[in-house]
């Protein structure tokens, strides 16, 4: 047997309005209610060819301006770019972890404006004015938030790879409410898979947190 | 064993990489930050066998910030040199864009160079590649085998003929894949004719040496990096075609490329354990006795590569008895290469011997532990070699008193709660002991602190942690006061992390990396004619906390800070090695497990829900106490899945893999998992290797699947014979 | 992903006005923006309306519930009155997806959302509701998961949303506001079995909006509840579920509202059950018998032949668990 199979045929993308015509992607950062961290302009990428000039002048892109860990950015960037990859990517926040980029692994959960979130299934486009905590927000310099201790403690983690989005979920399962017995803490941590096989010890390090023992 | 003072070893510390992993600063292999680095995406083949007829690029180039695209029409010439040294497979390896077939769904066929992530992906998706395509083979159960590997002990079959019971079973398992969180992936950088990578790997002396081969080049002028692992199980022990496609890629584009491959892509893009299918035929005595015992098995593999793992030893040496007989067949498709997940081999080699055991001991009417007490060996039957150790009665015994295997009514389908069927069931476990070369550097600095590295990896068992107690009870330092470094191929060469070997063998090279150091540092004290210690007998002293002393007058003594800056040296250091010993093996190597477990089953809505999962294990000496109970839970997770839950479906018809992601390829959730409980036994292998170890973290994950379809008969009576179990067999 | 320009409106009558230029809507984008990333969906114009006042949910004049389109999946299953008198939506909602997922997504775009089957989710396979007249892979591939009843020779997709269920169960009605005004549907009509054109999955007019979905006031008491049953325990979509509301009065079964999910291409109304209870008294038997119904023009296919016993035997357990009696 044998057949012509063809991928199917693609959509050309329709014409759309252009997006503020920016060279590379570009963050500035201000500190929020502080003194000033980082002013001016920084480039997160390396410094364009002539290739990505030509390239960037046609991609659509949006001005966005966020809060991440306390700190404001404004960016310029495609408009298909993810939360998560924005994070990772351009802001060299990588502790937001990509499982699956689907919604099916929950490694890449932060908080948006407190909320637990999929930054995987998040448009960064979206996101202007929101305030956006990653794992590396939590610390207090060197003191850790207590579930990232309580983490340590219970050996709530083997390779670490799903242990930010754990954390940040175990952050907004506390907050929910939803600690009140090992079977609701499991219920709702199971947006998180751990492929290690962590969760008796997941269970244990939300529930001493949430006790604050 | 060392005469030194063991406080780290064996004491339930936390993991020395903890806070990386907590705050989010440990880096994983797409995450290194390298200048200039540009996007790279895979285009999969999507027929499941046939000939590329053509590729049309013209519309991934003209988008905005596409850079290549390279394929087969344009890649260069590779020079695909044999390498003995990988975990590559009899046959050839996949050669990327070298010509025009396709051995497989999803095989990859181009590959897509751009400025940004969003331009890459998109490029990918229009890459427009034709095919001439032919119906590939992909079904187990259709497809002509390869010649058997084969093993036979006395006579099998007039055994069987004989015997007073004869039980004949089939029992089928589903190809799983090993969906570590962290997918495959690897940045490439080449400076000149030297090619650095960072890349997901459980081996970079692997990796390595395959780029090496791959590319033509002296193996020392690849560099490979890999200081944190997102879990593997196995899938991190070749370098897969990806990695040389980004190697490949960033030769092409003059710039580093990074290339992580999407969860989709990990279900063709790297192994997995393959389907299999196990005919068993058992014969004993009334009694229980075991007289025969006759292995079937078919399993997966490619067209291109014959993968082979250990499904025959469990057979040969688990149980006693006279007769065996095993063939192991593998069986070609049109799919890419299987590879060792985790307990390779032998998890299921253990579900079909723990399974029919438990049938045998149901058609007997005896408990299923006494049938097992009733078979164990002297020796190793198939050697005729004596156990180094082997504990598997008192992990029956301890078991059973935690887990109150004694109330169980062994009447299937007797304990009912509510709508639920309440079942237990038990199954032995066993993984061998492996151990190979290794080498590790040992630095002691004068400030009091060493350095340790090895080129070894940590995918989440904590080689951090567990090298690092190793070294600081060696050394006689603080824990803190040590650090262990890995993952990087200019360090000294290990064997790849698998196998459960890494603690032996790495672990014994720290040991003896570290107690040379320590010797070397006692020497000069001894015959410094300043030091406190001088003219001591170097066997009477001990070092502690870093202060070397008499260890029967501890006043008599002084630090290593002390003792090397007074004679101007600014560290000691040695290079460590273990070489297991030379020779045929004078003892049979195995650890050994017993695992138990409750279910409750809901068999008018076809649910499984696992109440309580206990296991023993006969593991040697355990280094790190709170990180072996984490993998063995962690084991018992995985079975969880294996049992219950996890099966890659290919579509027969054109070979396509149709749950390739998480949420249709099920794995665990943490809804899924009852409280579990581990137990050590404790005590050492002396045979094993200088530190006692025997190596837990595939043990911990084999019988677990057999406990839980055990008890899944007990609940209900039912013998399902195929993983996973799902609603529809049990309505 | 394709590329596509983005714009956020503050107001209905710009979302409309963005929507009759042909631009797609987003609120939770939890399937859309998946669905790009598989480049299944290939919006040019994406419209963001998550700032719309469309989020409370309040009770009716008439005595019903009504939810807007906006309101997350999170908040309203927490919401007291829905908690308080419609539990089998509250329960629906939070057996649905993760956690997080439940934070972003909307009640709107739930019930908006795509099937989960492979094959349409795989743009190398061929679909009609992907791409009409490529035919149907699932109808003799792997379809497990797929739908027994109101498939057609051109599509067998379930319809994934557990909360349309218990909508359906309810007889919901759907509120859109588009160019010619406002007007309601009723779930079970919004929401398209596939026929000859899977491609068409709701009763939407070009740029029409959903403002709210709207529960009829029911009889009270009402006790309702959802069962949802799945291989894994939580975070899977549903291989069959019951979403059941019972009113008795004097011990007779008043009023009841069944419906199916994980079983059908669209949330499946049971007509047929409903009839069997109305005016009859609980009993073991009653259940028995009125979900043997359940699966009446059921047409499986060769993996999922299964759901057909256990779609019975989930509306019984169900019925048994709403009304009592062993």
């Amino acid at each position: 047997m044998s057949t012509e199979l063809n991928e199917p045929v693609a959509h050309p993308p329709s014409a759309s309005p252009p997006g503020p015509s920016r060279r590379t992607f570009i963050v500035t950062t201000t500190a929020v209610g502080g003194a000033a961290v980082a002013g001016g302009l920084v480039t997160a990428q390396p410094p364009p060819g002539a290739e990505e000039t030509a390239a960037a002048e046609a991609a659509p892109t949006s001005r966005v301006t966020l809060t991440v860990n306390r700190k404001r950015h404004t960016v310029t960037i495609d408009n298909r770019t993810s939360l998560l990859d924005l994070l990772r990517e351009h802001l060299g926040l990588t502790g937001s972890k990509k499982g699956c980029d689907a919604g099916a692994c929950g490694a890449c959960t932060v908080l948006a404006d407190g909320h637990r979130v999929n930054s995987c299934l998040t448009l960064a486009v979206r996101l202007e004015g929101a305030e956006i905590t990653t794992i590396e927000g939590l610390a207090d310099g060197d003191r850790l938030h207590p579930l990232q201790q309580a983490f340590i403690d219970e050996d709530a983690f083997q390779c670490g790879y799903c242990t930010p989005g754990q954390i940040m979920s175990g952050i907004g399962c506390i907050q929910e409410g939803h600690t009140g017995s090992e079977e609701e803490i499991r219920e709702w941590m199971s947006g998180n898979i751990c492929r290690c096989g962590c969760y008796v010890k997941i269970v244990r390090a939300v529930e001493r947190a949430a006790g604050g023992k | 064993m060392s005469p030194q003072p063991q406080s780290a070893v064996g004491a339930p510390l936390s993991r020395v990489d903890g806070r990386l992993k907590v705050t989010g600063k440990a880096k994983y292999a797409a995450e290194h930050h390298v200048d200039t680095v540009v996007h790279a995406v895979v285009v999969d083949s999507s027929v499941g066998r046939g000939r590329i007829t053509g590729v049309d690029t013209r519309a991934a180039l003209a988008q905005p910030g596409v850079l290549k695209v390279i394929s087969h029409l344009n890649a260069p010439k590779l020079a695909y040199r044999e390498n003995g040294s990988s975990n590559n497979p009899p046959g050839e390896r996949l050669h990327v864009f070298q010509d025009d077939k396709v051995h497989f769904h999803g095989q990859p066929v181009a590959v897509v160079l751009a400025t940004t992530l969003e331009a890459a992906q998109h490029g990918a998706s229009l890459v427009q590649v034709r095919y001439d395509a032919e119906r590939p083979s992909t079904d187990l159960a259709r497809a002509p085998a390869h010649d058997p590997v084969t093993y036979a002990r006395g006579d099998a079959d007039k055994a069987m003929r004989s015997a007073a019971v004869r039980l004949e079973m089939t029992y089928r398992t589903a190809r799983t894949h090993q969906n570590a969180m962290e997918p495959h992936a690897t940045i490439a950088r080449w400076d000149g004719n030297r090619l650095t990578v960072w890349d997901k790997t459980q081996w970079v002396g692997g990796t390595q040496t395959e780029l090496a081969a791959v590319f033509g080049i002296p193996r020392d002028a690849v560099r490979v990096i890999s200081p944190f692992v997102g879990g593997a199980f196995g899938s991190g022990l070749r370098a897969w075609p990806h990695v040389t496609i980004a190697a490949l890629a960033a030769r092409v584009a003059g710039r580093p490329v990074k290339l992580a491959l999407t969860r989709r892509q990990m279900y063709f893009g790297t192994g997995y354990r393959p389907a299999y299918e196990c005919g068993v035929r058992l014969g004993s005595d009334r009694r229980g006795r075991l007289t025969a015992m006759v292995h079937d098995i078919k399993a997966e593999t490619s067209t291109y590569e014959d993968f082979q793992e250990d499904v025959l030893a469990a057979g040969q040496m688990l149980y006693s008895m006279p007769n065996v007989r095993q063939a192991y067949r593998r069986v070609p498709l049109d799919v890419n290469t299987p590879l060792y997940m985790r307990g390779p081999g032998f998890a299921t080699a253990a579900h079909v011997i723990e399974s029919a055991m438990d049938e045998l001991a149901h058609h007997l009417g005896i408990d299923p532990v006494e049938l097992r007490r009733r078979n164990e060996p002297a020796a190793d039957e198939s050697t005729g070699l004596p156990f180094s150790t082997r504990r598997l009665r008192e992990c029956y015994t301890t078991g059973a008193r935690e887990f109150g295997w004694q109330r169980r009514n062994p009447e299937p389908r007797s304990t009912r709660d509510g709508d639920w069927l309440i079942g237990t069931g038990m199954a032995a476990g066993v993984y061998e002991t492996v151990r190979k070369a290794a080498k590790a550097r040992v630095r002691l600095d004068a400030d009091g602190t060493a350095l340790v590295e090895a080129a070894t990896s940590d995918m989440g068992p904590g080689t951090y942690t567990s090298m690092t107690q190793v070294a600081a009870d060696a050394l006689g330092l603080a824990l803190r006061n040590v650090t262990f470094r890995l993952g990087d191929t200019l360090m000294p060469p290990t064997p790849p992390h698998s196998g459960s070997m890494t603690m032996a063998s790495v672990g014994s090279a720290v040991q003896a990396g570290s107690d040379t150091v320590r010797r070397q540092a006692i020497k000069l004290a001894v015959e410094d004619v300043r030091s406190p210690l001088h003219g001591a007998n170097p066997g009477d002293v001990v070092v502690r906390g870093g202060r070397l002393h008499l260890k029967d007058n501890p006043a008599r003594g002084e630090t290593y800070q002390r003792l090397l800056s007074r004679n101007e040296r600014t560290h000691l250091e040695t290079v460590g090695s273990f070489e297991p010993p030379s020779g045929p093996e004078r003892f049979s190597l195995y650890a050994y497990g017993a695992t138990f477990a409750e279910v409750a089953v809901d068999a008018r809505l076809g649910l499984v829900r696992v109440r309580r999962v206990l296991g023993v294990y006969d593991a040697g000496r355990i280094i790190s106490p709170k990180l072996a109970d984490s993998q063995a839970l962690g084991g018992i997770v995985g079975g969880i899945g294996t049992a219950l839950l996890e099966h890659t479906v290919t579509d027969h018809r054109d070979g396509r893999i149709v749950n390739a992601n998480l949420a249709d390829y099920l794995v665990p959730v943490n809804a899924d998992v009852p409280d579990l409980r581990a137990i050590y036994l404790e005590g050492e292998d002396r045979e094993a290797d200088p530190i006692g170890v025997k190596g837990l973290g595939e043990l911990v994950h084999i019988g677990v699947a057999p406990a839980l379809t055990n008890a899944v008969f007990h609940a209900t009576g039912r013998r399902i014979r195929e993983l996973p179990i799902t609603a529809e067999v049990l309505l | 992903m394709y590329p596509f320009s983005f714009t956020k409106v503050s107001d209905t009558r710009e979302a409309l006005q963005a929507g009759r230029r042909g631009g797609r809507y987003v609120a939770g984008g939890t399937t859309l923006v998946d669905l790009m990333r598989e480049t299944v969906e290939r919006p040019h114009a994406l419209v963001d309306i998550s700032a719309l006042p469309l989020r409370e949910i309040t009770v009716t004049e008439r005595g019903g519930l009504r939810i807007g389109a906006l309101a997350r999946m999170a908040e309203t299953a927490t919401h007291p009155v829905v908690r308080r008198s419609y539990p089998v939506i509250s329960e629906a909602l939070q057996l649905g997806a993760s956690a997080q997922l439940r934070n972003m997504a909307t009640i709107g775009g739930n019930i908006m959302q795509r099937t989960r089957c492979t094959y349409f989710r795989d743009v190398t396979a061929a679909c009609n509701k992907r791409e009409p007249g490529s035919g149907c892979a699932a109808l003799h591939g792997f379809n497990r998961s797929h739908a027994i009843l109101g498939t057609s020779d051109h599509c067998v997709a379930t319809h994934p949303s557990d909360v349309a269920v218990a909508f359906a169960a309810l007889e919901a009605v759907v509120h859109l506001l588009g160019p010619d005004g406002e007007r309601g549907v009723p779930i079970v009509e919004f929401l398209l079995r596939p026929g000859d054109t899977p491609q068409r999955e709701q009763a939407l007019r070009p740029g029409e909006l959903i403002t709210a979905v709207e529960i009829p006031a029911h009889p009270r008491p009402l006790k309702s509840g959802y069962l949802k049953v799945r291989d894994r325990q939580s975070y899977e979509f549903a291989l069959a579920s019951a979403a059941i509301a019972l009113h008795l009065r004097g011990g007779v079964i008043r009023e009841a509202k069944v419906a199916a999910g994980g079983v059908g291409t669209v949330p499946w109304k049971l007509p047929a059950v409903e009839q069997r209870l109305i005016g009859e008294r609980p009993s073991a038997a009653l259940w028995a018998d009125a979900a043997a119904r359940a699966a009446d023009g059921a047409r499986p296919l060769a993996h999922n032949r299964f759901k057909v016993e256990l779609l019975g035997r989930t509306v019984e357990r169900q019925l048994r668990t709403l009304g009592g009696t062993r």
